[in-house]
């Protein structure tokens, strides 16, 4: 092993080598690597494209700026790269915006070539129209991307235009999809047996089209393979179309729907308002289920939350809102770890099937004191996330007892206490050694961000209170990865 | 405490802890699989490393020899540079020869800490500098046609991590 030569001490090391050395670079410094000379770059190009998808950057954010179009352009350049490439990329995403003025056809072509259909791993499509010739298109190039995970189509509708597209052109027909987001379009077929997860934004009530669609066809139902879903996401604008059958139909449909999702592992329900009868239609149907997000919760009877029981499986219930004050009274549920509950009203009797909860967000009404301490009173024992929301009118001796009710929690670590009027309030707390984690979010208008000098000493497990604004409190909002773990 | 004689390319030989030794892979592997038992006066020939290099390699596994076995990482993301030992870095103040030759030495004795020490330290030449600095630094020839250099720093553009 000599050094004597003028060349690269590169150029002595074996591929594998300058891999391990490639291995702990970062994005840009592996771009400077692969522009340094031909053969680091095809070692780049062999080993570490692995690690990077090929991301054909859209413009959707730039929803009303025309200027940045040339998409086609985009598309076309995106099927020569991967012609002349010499690099394996695993995956190519494609987020693609089309220009109303051009012929969106022209552009699907495109995307048609074979090369692209063949590595294409996400494909996001934001259409200004769906023509029936797109439409045709686009379900001709779907069937054909061999690897496609995710597809997600957006149809840029306008609210007043009321003729949205129930497509009967489009059908998506793929073995490989896995993730399948439907933005104000719905298809005339799905056929997507590896399908895990379905989002369906719009004006529809696919719900009634799906069960519609069941009853009249039986197996031979064009929407056959969503009952392999695992996850599903409903989001239904305010004015909805309703459905053009009455309402009694509408609703045997959807029981036509729900009966068909019983491999539903998450389901995440944004409508405007989940009826008693809705929520009795899940629980009967869907009993696999881990995660129940509702928006609003629009049941009359308190009592129908009973319904849940059927949910052995329930890890998560989360609910955002809630127009009459509800009850856990009776509910069953062996393996629930979190409750959030955000503008919810409960009537809090005593709870015995609470047990397993680990983490509970609350909101606290004046009138509540005692139901709240004879919660935490309660079998709480594996409680270590307890995020408290607080109404503006409670009194101090409304936080001493609460705060007293806390030392009966023996598992709690963190403890959030959102819309505090003031941080002198602290100083009614008891000692509270468990805790490790204390976040208080003052209200508008508190009076100053100073703690009182004693609190640490009554939380001495507790490193540092954080006092954060309201924004990263509020950060737990509609989102579906968001709404079911709120960080701290 | 036991010893073996290594001999290095040159010829030169090394008196070595056998404990020592056995931070190599394949001086392991060759004394317990290949029957060489620590009492004999064999030699163990390690043709692909010289005396200098040798002698750096049983300096840094000397240091070494009581850290516990390294493990496996194999995240796909990029590894970190920013953990190297003060007592490793002042070892690898070495001219840029002596440590490309480090690497070579710790892959074929199969040395995992020091591979991966030294692959960190070349990397963290390489961090943010630009293409033509990344050259010079390590005299590489830029054998890109102008049009073949636009083709890649294009493809790049549109390359993210996953």
């Amino acid at each position: 092993m000599d050094s004597s030569d003028a060349g690269s001490p590169f150029d002595k090391l074996p591929p594998e080598l300058i891999c391990a050395i490639c291995d702990h670079l970062d994005l840009e410094a592996l771009k400077a690597m692969s522009l340094t000379c031909h053969r680091l770059e095809q070692i780049c190009a062999n080993q570490c494209a692995h690690r990077f998808f090929l991301c054909i950057p859209g413009n959707r954010l730039a929803f009303h700026s025309y200027q940045l179009g040339r998409i086609a352009e985009k598309v076309e350049e995106t099927a020569i790269l991967l012609k002349t490439t010499k690099r394996r990329y695993r995956r190519v995403h494609l987020d693609v915006r089309y220009e109303p003025e051009a012929d969106s056809v022209e552009h699907m072509q495109a995307v048609h070539d074979k090369q692209l259909l063949q590595q294409l791993a996400v494909l996001k499509l934001d259409l200004p129209a769906l023509s029936g010739n797109l439409a045709v298109h686009l379900s001709d190039a779907v069937a054909r991307m061999d690897c496609l995970l995710e597809l997600d189509i957006c149809y840029r509708h306008q609210l007043t235009n009321v003729n949205l597209p129930l497509s009967s052109d489009l059908k998506l027909i793929n073995r490989s999809l896995h993730n399948l987001s439907l933005d104000c379009v719905w298809p005339a077929r799905i056929d997507c047996p590896n399908m895990q997860s379905l989002v369906v934004k719009g004006p529809f009530d696919i719900e009634a089209i799906v069960g519609n669609q069941y009853a009249l066809h039986g197996v031979r139902e064009p929407y056959w393979k969503l009952k392999h879903i695992k996850e599903l996401v409903i989001t239904k604008h305010l004015h909805s179309h309703p459905f053009p059958d009455s309402s009694t139909l509408a609703a045997s449909y959807r029981v036509q729907f729900y009966r068909q999702l019983k491999q539903l592992k998450k389901l995440y329900y944004s409508d405007n308002g989940a009826s008693d009868w809705i929520l009795q239609t899940i629980c009967e149907s869907c009993v696999q289920l881990e995660l129940l997000y509702f928006l609003v919760l629009e049941v009359e009877d308190r009592n129908s939350l009973r319904f849940l029981s059927n949910l052995n499986n329930l890890r998560e219930l989360n609910i955002l809102s809630a127009r009459n004050v509800i009850s856990f009274a009776g509910v069953r549920l062996p393996n629930l770890k979190r409750l959030l509950l955000d503008f919810v009203e409960i009537y809090w009797p005593p709870v015995e099937g609470f047990d397993s909860i680990e983490w509970l967000k609350i909101t606290a009404f004046p009138w509540q004191e005692k139901q709240i301490c004879d919660l935490f009173a309660g079998p709480l024992n594996r409680l270590r996330f307890l995020w408290i929301k607080l109404s503006i009118d409670l009194e101090l001796s409304w936080y001493r007892n609460i705060f007293a009710a806390l030392t009966k929690l023996p598992a709690l670590k963190t403890l959030v206490l959102h819309n505090m009027p003031s941080l002198n309030h602290l100083n009614v707390m008891k000692p509270l050694l468990q805790l490790t984690k204390l976040t208080v979010q003052l209200s508008f208008g508190s009076d100053g961000t100073t703690v009182p000098v004693e609190v640490p000493k009554l939380v001495p497990n507790v490193e540092r209170i954080k006092i954060c604004a309201d924004k990263e409190l509020e950060k737990v909002r509609w989102n579906k990865n968001v709404a079911s773990v709120p960080k701290i | 405490m036991p010893t073996i004689k290594l001999q290095s390319s040159d010829g030169e030989i090394f008196d070595t802890d056998v404990q020592i030794a056995k931070c190599s892979g394949t001086i392991k592997t060759m004394l317990e699989d290949l029957g060489m038992d620590e009492g004999d006066d064999e030699v163990v020939p390690l043709p692909n490393v010289n005396s200098a290099i040798l002698r750096k390699v049983l300096q840094w596994a000397t240091f070494h020899k009581d850290d516990p076995i390294p493990v496996e990482d194999d995240d796909s993301k990029e590894k970190r540079t920013d953990d190297i030992s003060s007592w490793d870095a002042d070892f690898l103040k070495v001219d840029q020869g002596t440590l490309f030759e480090l690497i070579l030495a710790a892959n074929y004795l199969d040395i995992k800490g020091l591979l991966d020490v030294t692959c960190k330290t070349v990397a963290n030449m390489i961090k943010g500098k630009t293409p033509e600095e990344i050259r010079k630094t390590f005299n590489i020839k830029n054998d890109f046609t102008p049009a073949e250099e636009e083709q890649v720093r294009k493809e790049n553009e549109w390359c993210e991590e996953k």
